[in-house]
């Protein structure tokens, strides 16, 4: 279902330094969820150690946190690596407000990955 | 009245097309074909019609002009025909007149001669004979009749002339200018000539009307017409002899006019002719009328006549002219065909009616026209035969075409008529039904972009059910938890002195899982609860139901009266369990004393609240060390905290549902939007009217933007005692 507000997702996914790098790029919003957490499901099985890059993530609602909490979930299950990385501006905001850090681990920057 | 198209089907109208174009094109072709055969027989009856009246004028121009030629040869050839006799006697005398001249300038040749004697003998035809006029009978001289003696010598010559005239009438003789006459008559009907006695009686050459010399220059001369001692309208031929002294006598050759005459009458070309003979005064010589103005006639002169144009033909002819003539004389029409006959100075005449002569050039003239006349009469009657053979032809073409066109129209139409049953049954609702149309044209191309069409047809009907199935059954859930989302929130607000309290829920179409809560404790003390559960549906609000159930047992079963951070680790834990579909819920909890505005909260992971401190002071974000969602994580420690409100002061809590709805052109209405809102709010506004304005100031920025997220508010002024 997609809305004619929305503006839309996009994704990349490139390797560096042993991590599954995953940059999304648009809204997660209630209406890309779905193909957000599909898609994410996906590069979740081939990678070992996944970051989520959220630096042109313009906007993140709470089924976008929802996604990330189910990958984090899922990875930890799994035994894999698994951070948030990058948010910027309404992302990072909410990402603070919710309290993310709890749930996910989070870093700045993908300099921080090691 | 108004007219109305007749409905046709498509073979009717393609039989109709083919009728009316092959009849047009029949139509036309054959209008052309008869319009050229109507031209083309009008032309030649126009051309024969002209060429026959040519024809006709010109055959009859040839056909005057050869009578007229004719006519014309004949006079001339007849002209010198006598002409040429007349020559042949002047020179027979000339012949004469040489050997007289030669007896008698050398008599020493020749020896006397006794000839014949009228008086004494009988004198045959042919016979030389010697007549001594009557003066002579007393002045007779022996010098005299010696030279008679010798001149008689001329006998030979006389016998050789008369006897070369053979069957002629004709005299041949010498007058002596001494009175004595030598002679030869020739008459084919009598051996012997008579009438001498009467005829000779007194007879003296010299004074005979014959006895003239020539014009000067002239070698001979034609006398006068006269009748002859024999009886017979005579001419002479005369030329002169001579002996030693000169002119010595008249030799003379007579033309006997009988085989003019004859010539003349015998000579007439065609029915009407005849001839004439005119002499140079104008008269008729010879005729064959008896009667009329072309009578012979020694009195008349034609050309004194009154009739103009035989008066001067008349003229023409004395003046030794040759030609034709029209003439008119005793009211009859005639050409007048004449020569001259230069020796005697007449004219030969030779006529023809007109009539005679009109008529072949007319029936000449008939022939053609009607000849020419049978021609146009077939080409008019080919052209009237071509015109119904056409008529027969376009009958026979039209019912041919009209059976042939049914049958080809039929074959024609016979995949369009299978293509519109298909249609009509695949209209019909038979998705599975294929078009098989094997033409190989645009039929064939359309049939083939059918099944295409319902192939795509059936595929997004297969779609749209499951879509639409989905669509439901979504709706329906979406009916169910707004059902369930409406019926849990709570909507009997409190009326008291010490507190006033307002909340408000915006559903979105498709979201539900916002609530807010509100409930004493006791007498003193009331809890306020804003919450967000992801996600959507039927899980969400059962997960919504479950929070506010989980949220408000906790509260009501809390040991301390202030241990929020308890309740929300409690909750969390609770909601922890089970929750495959990894729902959360974000939760701002906070508790009321309404006798000392002392007021605790604790928050799980969702936004922070506004404060106003008093009635004078400006709304704020409550600064608060939260936490993280509920339902995600056990065991997550939780904080609270608490603060003293003064009288006056606003809470207001909301979802992001109000900060993040948006625009057309994606902005956010934002924290800093709902700040600057309720600043501008009265102080002395009720909650109430507070959310009323940030909820015009959210629709009003997000104009015709769909809501995507529920807007939940609730606001809180605490009044005190």
């Amino acid at each position: 279902m997609e809305s004619p507000d929305t503006a839309g997702i996009r994704f990349d996914t490139r390797e560096e330094k042993g991590w599954t790098i995953w940059s999304l790029s648009g809204s997660m919003d209630v209406f890309t969820s779905p193909e957000i957490d599909e898609e994410g499901q996906k590069v979740l099985t081939t990678a070992e150690k996944l970051v989520v890059d959220l630096a042109n993530v313009e906007y993140l609602s709470s089924a976008g946190l929802r996604v990330l909490v189910r990958l984090g979930k899922r990875a930890k299950k799994e035994g894999k690596g698994y951070a948030i990385a990058s948010a910027q501006g309404m992302a990072a905001c909410v990402l603070k407000e919710s309290h993310m850090n709890m749930l996910v681990p989070m870093m700045d920057s993908l300099e921080d990955l090691e | 009245m108004k007219w109305q198209r007749s409905k046709m089907n498509i073979g009717q109208k393609v039989r109709g097309l083919v009728l009316v174009c092959s009849t047009l094109t029949f139509l036309a072709l054959s209008s052309i074909g008869l319009y050229g055969m109507y031209y083309n027989q009008k032309t030649v009856v126009e051309q024969g019609t002209a060429s026959g009246d040519i024809s006709a004028d010109y055959t009859e121009a040839v056909v005057k002009e050869l009578s007229l030629t004719i006519l014309s040869t004949v006079a001339k050839g007849r002209a010198a025909q006598l002409n040429r006799e007349l020559i042949i006697n002047a020179e027979d005398a000339m012949v004469l007149s040489s050997a007289m001249t030669e007896i008698l300038t050398h008599p020493e040749r020749h020896m006397e001669r006794n000839l014949a004697d009228p008086r004494r003998d009988k004198i045959h035809s042919g016979e030389v004979y010697l007549w001594l006029s009557p003066s002579l009978e007393d002045a007779m001289t022996p010098e005299l009749k010696h030279e008679i003696g010798i001149a008689s010598n001329i006998e030979d010559s006389l016998f050789s002339m008369a006897k070369s005239y053979g069957d002629y009438r004709t005299s041949c003789f010498l007058a002596s200018e001494d009175g004595y006459f030598i002679c030869v008559d020739v008459d084919p009907e009598h051996e012997i000539i008579e009438g001498f006695e009467d005829q000779m009686e007194g007879f003296d050459p010299r004074e005979r009307p014959w006895y003239i010399l020539p014009p000067e220059g002239e070698d001979y001369t034609f006398s006068e017409i006269f009748v002859g001692v024999e009886g017979f309208p005579s001419i002479t031929a005369v030329t002169p002899y001579y002996d030693k002294n000169g002119f010595a006598g008249i030799v003379g050759v007579d033309a006997s006019l009988s085989s003019i005459q004859k010539l003349v009458m015998e000579t007439g070309v065609g029915h009407t002719g005849f001839s004439i003979a005119l002499d140079g005064d104008g008269n008729v010589v010879f005729s064959p009328k008896a009667s009329g103005a072309l009578a012979p006639s020694q009195d008349v002169d034609l050309r004194q006549l009154e009739e103009e144009n035989l008066a001067h033909a008349a003229k023409e002819m004395t003046a030794g002219e040759t030609g034709v003539l029209p003439v008119s004389f005793d009211g009859e029409e005639y050409y007048l065909a004449y020569a001259p006959m230069p020796a005697i100075g007449w004219s030969f005449g030779t006529l023809i009616d007109k009539k005679e002569i009109a008529e072949p050039a007319a029936a000449s003239r008939q022939v053609i026209l009607e000849q020419t006349g049978e021609f146009i009469g077939d080409m008019r009657g080919n052209f009237y035969r071509m015109l119904i053979v056409t008529v027969l032809i376009l009958a026979l073409l039209f019912v041919v075409i009209s059976a042939l066109s049914s049958r080809l129209v039929g074959r024609f139409t016979k995949p369009i008529k299978a293509l519109a049953e298909g249609v009509q049954e695949i209209s019909g609702g038979n998705l599975g039904r294929k078009l098989d149309i094997r033409t190989g044209d645009e039929l064939e191309h359309l049939a083939d972009s059918f099944n295409t069409m319902t192939d795509e047809l059936k595929t997004y009907m297969e779609n749209l059910t499951r879509v639409t199935v989905e669509r439901e059954r979504e709706q329906a859930e979406m009916n169910i938890a707004a059902g369930i989302q409406k019926g849990l929130l709570p909507r009997s607000f409190p009326e008291r002195k010490d507190i006033a309290l307002y909340a408000s829920m915006c559903p979105a179409k498709n979201v539900g899982g916002d609530f807010y809560d509100f409930y004493f404790l006791d007498e003193h003390h009331l809890v306020i609860t804003m919450a967000d559960v992801s996600g959507k549906g039927v899980g969400a609000a059962i997960f919504m139901s479950r929070s506010m159930t989980i949220l408000k047992n906790l509260a009501t079963m809390m040991k301390d009266p202030d241990d929020l951070a308890g309740v929300l680790f409690c909750a969390n834990n609770q909601l922890c369990h089970g929750n495959e579909e990894d729902m959360f819920v974000t939760v701002f909890m906070g508790m009321l004393d309404t006798r000392t505005g002392e007021f605790t909260y604790a928050n799980g992971g969702h936004n922070p609240p506004l404060l106003r401190r008093g009635a004078d002071g400006t709304f704020g974000y409550l600064t608060e060390n939260g936490s993280c969602m509920l339902g995600l994580k056990e065991d997550v420690p939780f904080v609270q905290q608490s603060m003293k409100l003064e009288p006056g002061s606003m809470i207001f809590l909301y979802t992001d549902g109000a900060t993040e709805a948006m625009n057309e052109k994606r902005e956010l209405f934002s924290e800093n939007r709902l700040l600057e809102t309720l600043s501008q709010v009265p102080s002395q506004a009720s909650p109430e009217e507070v959310l009323s304005t940030v909820e015009k100031a959210v629709h009003t920025h997000a104009n015709s933007a769909e809501q995507s997220d529920d807007i939940t508010m609730l606001g809180l002024r605490f009044i005190g005692e």
